[in-house]
């Protein structure tokens, strides 16, 4: 018996089960509204926030703290991370292109760091690579950080001082700095995230720092699907995401319903004549793309990371191919090794059975504090995602600067798929 | 020394068999074993037996104890009814032989200790055996599971030769050793049906290993030593014939020694080293009880020694058995592949095999001991809270 004939025969027995809310909708908490610096648009940073600063002697001031963090990755599953000011990613940096900043970098953590300012232009001492351009900031020390922002665009900041470890206990964030003329480069909702990779088995909490390539956490801002703030946008509106890659690999950022063209990196803005449309922009590790549109497509369209597997919740790398396999025969012996627990053969159709997993918790439970290889329940079934995948919601009645989630999509009369009727079709060219 | 009880009849389970033996039916060789019980055999032959019905049935039923019975005028029939009359458990040294017995006898109780010491072994070989075979049959059963697997996939052009090789030879070597363990069960049965007396072709079952027992204060070798002083009877007896032994030879004076073993009561301060003046029987008499008292030693200390191994290889049981149900959570989501939940679960069956033997090796021990001390240890074993293992369900014998 496999999943899907199981939950078949099981109608009556599952239709006392309540889904968990959080799978019951991909819909996550309420977005921070962003605010206006300048004039521009604010950015939203996807399950985050932008840092509140104080000015002092024209000199805007920030203060980061770099300590332990326990945060949810998304429902049933927790994970201590290290990051900044409460959470993985840390708070982004706000701040306007020719301020004079100063951020205060406090350590809580119980070994030494620094902050590397990554892709801003500045003053080498201020760079942030322990041991080459500062000491370290041991243990309970605070640095501070002073330059000017010269240039508007998107940077990052991450630890240059045990960087494999602190890096990939999820220590980073971003940095954006507006352009200083009202107007520029001005568009309606300015979204941005952070791709992170992590490797916490099943059953521990801790990021494991030694793992080099084989992740089982593909994360926007250290939180995956359906945990993943959506991004919403009113019909027309100009829309920005900004994309940060901080794991160890690329990964082909995909928007479905729109066209949107790169028009920024963390080196700086894209000339118009350099930009080309794209549905999918790569970005590669350690970079940044900026992409825009005009949302001109009312619906609820994919976002997600275009490597399948980055698309997925935890699950086991060299599993036995059992696809096409007929196992009803090594079933039946297995079923008898396994006595008052519940063995179901898998594989063998494909994997969306793994979808079902959360309505059979209770019998075929997953161990502690990890997440379903796929989840999400949409308006019309399984979505069968995890990781590295959100929504952009776009309406035609959604008011400006309204971020909340809208809920599902209502299709016009006759634009959604159906099943065929007749045969008709079965006479085409093959 | 100790005191020496008036030598009296040496079993009184013995006179009440008698006085049951009809008295129009004088013993003859062999009295019962062509009456009911060998009618018995074929039900005993059916029933799971515990521990204490092996050793009720092994009492009438082993053959080779017959020249002793018949020499006493004992009915194994009659001994039947006489031992159906005393409580579970049945405790050789205090329900068969009597406590105080000592003396005339001697023979025959060594005798009786030693088959009942061989009844219990029997029971406890078949008792592991069974045991055995059911978790070679269980890692048979997941190397054909892995077989069938291997082989589909292989039908299903998903996996190479090469890579299924492994996987159908581990198959292999665990039908292999399945066979093994039903040849061994095979003669444990013969082993135990043999002395129980039953027919040829016999195949006895058990009611399964006892649990293991919380540890008792009385299970270390000192304890266990200073119990036997004073308790058992085959050490007073061998005291009691060296006091008799020295009392024959009192009037040589026997002079002091060095040995300890031969700390003679009747010893002095002078002479050391002369033996000249100590009998042969006392002599004879004194290394006997020596060499009880090492007995007695050495098996407490495997006792204590296997307790502590049994008690290890069950937290390794519990261990498996969560790597298995763990193996079959992360299998659940696909974190796992079959092939390794199914070397969880064969994991975990040979460690309850593991777990098993040493518990088969700590009732071996134990019962050792109890043949040591003539028949009865320093205390009951405690009530266990769980069992060891699904199979072993502890008898009240063991928990008295």
């Amino acid at each position: 018996m496999n999943r899907r004939h199981f939950l078949a025969g099981s109608a009556g027995a599952l239709a006392g089960l309540t889904l968990p809310a959080a799978l019951a909708t991909t819909a996550p908490a309420a977005a921070t509204l962003p605010r206006a610096l300048a004039g521009q648009t604010g950015v939203t940073t996807l399950n985050g926030r932008s840092l509140g600063y104080r000015m002092r002697d024209g000199v805007k001031e920030f203060h980061l703290i770099a300590e332990p963090v326990r945060q949810e990755v998304a429902p049933g599953m927790v994970a201590q991370f290290w990051g900044y000011n409460g959470g993985s990613p840390g708070p982004t940096i706000e701040a306007v292109e020719g301020d004079r900043v100063r951020i205060f970098v406090t350590n809580r953590l119980p070994e030494h760091t620094t902050i590397h300012w990554h892709g801003l232009l500045l003053p080498a001492g201020m760079d942030g690579v322990g041991g080459l351009t500062q000491p370290q900031i041991k243990p309970g020390e605070t640095y501070v950080y002073e330059f000017t922002l010269t240039r508007a665009g998107t940077f990052m900041y991450h630890p240059h001082a045990d960087e494999m470890v602190q890096m990939a206990q999820g220590m980073m964030g971003m940095f954006i700095v507006h352009p200083r003329q009202k107007g520029l480069r001005a568009v309606d909702r300015d979204y941005l995230l952070m791709l992170a990779s992590y490797k916490i088995d099943p059953g521990t909490l801790r990021p494991d720092a030694s793992e080099m390539l084989d992740f089982n956490l593909w994360t926007f801002n250290s939180r995956t699907f359906p945990a993943i703030q959506n991004m919403v946008a009113r019909t027309g509106e100009r829309v920005r995401i900004r994309v940060a890659n901080l794991t160890m690999t690329n990964h082909p950022i995909h928007l479905h319903g729109v066209h949107f063209k790169v028009t920024g990196t963390d080196g700086g803005w894209i000339p118009a004549a350099a930009q080309w449309p794209e549905v999918t922009a790569d970005v590669a590790v350690g970079q940044i793309r900026v992409i825009e549109f005009i949302a001109d497509a009312p619906g609820d369209w994919a976002f997600h990371c275009h490597k399948s597997h980055h698309t997925m919740g935890p699950m086991g790398h060299g599993l036995p191919n059992l696809l096409g396999v007929d196992q009803r025969a090594a079933t039946q012996r297995i079923e008898r090794l396994f006595p008052g627990q519940h063995y179901m053969a898998m594989g063998s159709e494909g994997m969306a059975e793994m979808q079902d997993m959360a309505a059979m918790g209770d019998m075929m439970p997953l161990p502690a504090n990890t997440l379903p290889m796929m989840t999400g329940e949409g308006p019309f079934g399984p979505i069968e995602m995890g990781g590295m995948f959100t929504l952009l919601k776009v309406r035609d009645d959604l008011a400006p600067g309204d971020y909340r989630d809208p809920g599902w999509y209502r299709h016009p009369p006759g634009t959604v798929a159906h099943p065929a009727t007749g045969n008709d079709f079965e006479t085409l060219p093959r | 020394m100790h005191s020496v009880p008036h030598p009296r009849p040496w079993l009184a389970v013995w006179l009440l068999a008698a006085a049951l033996t009809p008295a129009v039916a004088a013993p003859t060789w062999p009295p019962g074993f062509a009456g009911r019980t060998e009618a018995a055999a074929p039900a005993i032959a059916a029933q799971a037996l515990t521990l204490d019905a092996a050793l009720r049935r092994g009492l009438v039923g082993d053959a080779t104890l017959y020249p002793l019975y018949r020499a006493h005028d004992i009915a194994p029939d009659a001994l039947g009814d006489a031992l159906a009359r005393l409580p579970e458990p049945l405790v050789l040294r205090r329900d068969v032989l009597g406590a105080s017995t000592l003396g005339a006898s001697a023979a025959f109780e060594q005798r009786l200790i030693d088959a009942a010491r061989q009844i219990k072994l029997d029971w406890l070989a078949l008792a592991q055996a069974e045991h055995a075979v059911a978790h070679r049959r269980a890692a048979a059963e997941a190397g054909r599971a892995a077989r069938l697997l291997a082989e589909a996939q292989q039908a299903a052009g998903n996996l190479s030769v090469l890579a299924a090789n492994a996987t159908l030879r581990d198959a292999v070597e665990a039908e292999e050793a399945l066979a093994e363990a039903e040849i061994a069960l095979a003669d444990a049965q013969d082993a135990l049906a043999a002395r129980l007396g039953l027919p040829l072709g016999a195949q006895p079952s058990t009611s399964g290993l006892p649990a293991l027992p919380d540890r008792p204060d009385w299970l270390q070798p000192g304890a266990i030593a200073a119990w036997a002083e004073t308790h058992d009877p085959a050490l007073r007896r061998a005291e009691h014939a060296a006091a008799q032994a020295a009392g024959r030879s009192a009037p040589v004076t026997p002079r002091p020694v060095k040995l300890p073993l031969l700390a003679h009561p009747l010893a002095g301060a002078d002479d050391a080293g002369r033996l000249s003046g100590l009998d042969d029987d006392w002599l004879e008499a004194a290394d006997a009880a020596q060499a009880s008292r090492r007995a007695i030693a050495g098996a407490a200390r495997h006792v204590e020694q296997s307790w502590l191994t049994a008690q290890r290889m069950q937290e390794s049981r519990r261990l498996a058995a969560q790597r298995s149900d763990e193996a079959l959570k992360h299998y659940n989501g696909m974190l796992l592949g079959i092939y390794e939940l199914l070397d969880a679960k064969r994991d975990a069956v040979q460690a309850e095999h593991d777990a098993d033997d040493a518990l088969g090796r700590f009732w071996g021990a134990a019962f050792q001991l109890e043949a040591a001390l003539g028949g009865e240890l320093p205390g009951a074993w405690p009530v266990t809270i769980a069992p060891a293992s699904p199979s072993a369900n502890p008898h009240p014998e063991h928990a008295r």
